[in-house]
């Protein structure tokens, strides 16, 4: 696989976890959608860390505002704090066994919305409610293992180095 | 680190003032494509249904519209003799008519689930078809919202669910103004500053008042729902359901208020 190939088929996946976050789904079912973005940006940084760094996970996490409608600003700071910290820890990470990984995943996103809480408290947006947070990042945790081996196998389908 | 700062200025700049609007427009010109790619097949799907519907239910849902057609017809012709006989009087009294020209345009709302935090839709129009921000938006039944943000070929819709929209009405029945300020719940909303002692009543429809000068007056904004008046204190908590259907609309309505000369 060339090289210049690599970046457009790791923007798929990342255009895919767009997409899937703003799936309509049904009222009840809102709340246990997962930080999808998130997940495919600790992939990508936890097995390419030196093509997939900080700097583009900002970058996706800018574009991830403007989709949302969120403060410019807010998911790419949150965005480039998950890839930061993936990337602290790739090495350790990359020895643990998924289920580790799950644990490690959760602690990640916690922080990242933790702080995107935060910002929405501080600007004054309403917090409904805060189930709704920590339901997502639960959920975002038990199908870590599913994603990293779809994703795992699609990175060795393509051959993405 | 440089990209660390770079965000939290922008974040600043963003809530500060309205400066990275163009920005953001730049940026939505890119995130475009995503909204169609989510929203196309459930467009398509709802093009299938439409087309496999059967004969019957056509002629069913076409003699319910003639019927509707037929009452609406004889409401507006009682509308406009009322309208005429309100500019006679106004002018009998030499105050200035209010009566508007509306222009309308249909907009349809993107299948899109955004932010879960705030109330906002997207709609299918844009710069190109002269929206413009604070653009008011009804559907069949009241007012829906406002557009708070505008892209080339979509726009960004204001719920007055949100909880950083408020919108002025009036009772229909006795003319007490109040201000309805979203919850962030879907079927609420509250009116605040209203006194114990205030001309409102279960049931009373709310239209909008005008007085902001965003909105028209006199469009169907919410129905009374509950009242709480404790004795004692200055102000009653009432909350109110909106009419328009929020979470059923496919349609919405972009209004043009022109004063009538």
């Amino acid at each position: 696989m060339r090289r210049n190939h690599r970046y457009g088929l790791i923007a798929i996946t990342l255009i895919i976890a767009f997409c899937l976050t703003i799936l309509p789904l049904p009222e009840w079912a809102v709340a246990y959608r997962p930080y999808w973005l998130m997940l495919v940006i600790i992939f990508w940084v936890l097995v390419l860390p030196e093509v997939f760094g900080v700097g583009i996970s900002w970058c996706a996490g800018l574009l991830f505002d403007v989709l949302q409608g969120a403060l410019l600003g807010q998911y790419a700071l949150a965005m480039m704090l998950v890839a930061y910290l993936t990337y602290k820890l790739h090495y350790q990470l990359r020895a643990f066994p998924v289920w580790q990984q799950s644990i490690a995943v959760f602690l990640f996103i916690s922080l990242a919305q933790l702080f995107v809480l935060w910002t929405n408290i501080l600007i004054g947006q309403a917090v409904i409610s805060y189930w709704q947070y920590g339901i997502g990042i639960l959920v975002s945790a038990l199908i870590w293992p599913i994603v990293y081996s779809l994703l795992h196998s699609y990175q060795l389908r393509y051959r993405i180095q | 680190m440089v990209l660390l700062i770079i965000s939290l200025v922008l974040m600043v700049m963003d809530y500060k003032q309205q400066q990275l609007a163009q920005f953001r427009a730049a940026l939505s010109v890119l995130v475009t494509p995503i909204f169609l790619l989510v929203d196309t097949p459930f467009d398509v799907l709802l093009h299938v249904q439409d087309h496999f519907h059967t004969r019957q239910a056509l002629i069913r849902e076409n003699t319910n519209l003639n019927k509707n057609q037929l009452l609406l017809n004889v409401r507006l012709q009682r509308l406009q003799a009322l309208e005429t006989e309100n500019k006679r009087l106004r002018l009998l009294l030499d105050s200035e008519a209010v009566t508007h020209q509306h222009q309308v345009l249909i907009a349809e709302i993107l299948k899109i689930d955004l932010d879960p935090f705030s109330r906002r839709v997207i709609i299918n129009k844009g710069s190109e078809h002269g929206v413009y921000v604070g653009q008011p938006i009804v559907d069949a039944y009241g007012i829906v919202g406002q557009i708070i943000e505008v892209g080339l070929f979509d726009s960004v819709v204001l719920l007055i669910t949100d909880i950083n929209h408020a919108i002025p009405v009036q009772s229909n029945r006795s003319g007490a103004r109040a201000v309805a300020m979203g919850t962030g719940a879907d079927h609420e909303l509250i009116l605040t500053h209203v006194t114990t002692t205030a001309d409102i009543k279960i049931g009373d429809l709310l239209v909008s008042s005008g007085l902001g000068g965003h909105f028209p007056q006199g469009y169907p904004v919410a129905r009374v729902a509950k009242i709480i008046a404790t004795p004692g204190e200055t102000f009653a908590q009432v909350t109110v359901t909106p009419v328009a259907q929020l979470d059923k609309m496919r349609e919405v309505l972009l209004l043009w208020i022109e004063p009538e000369k």
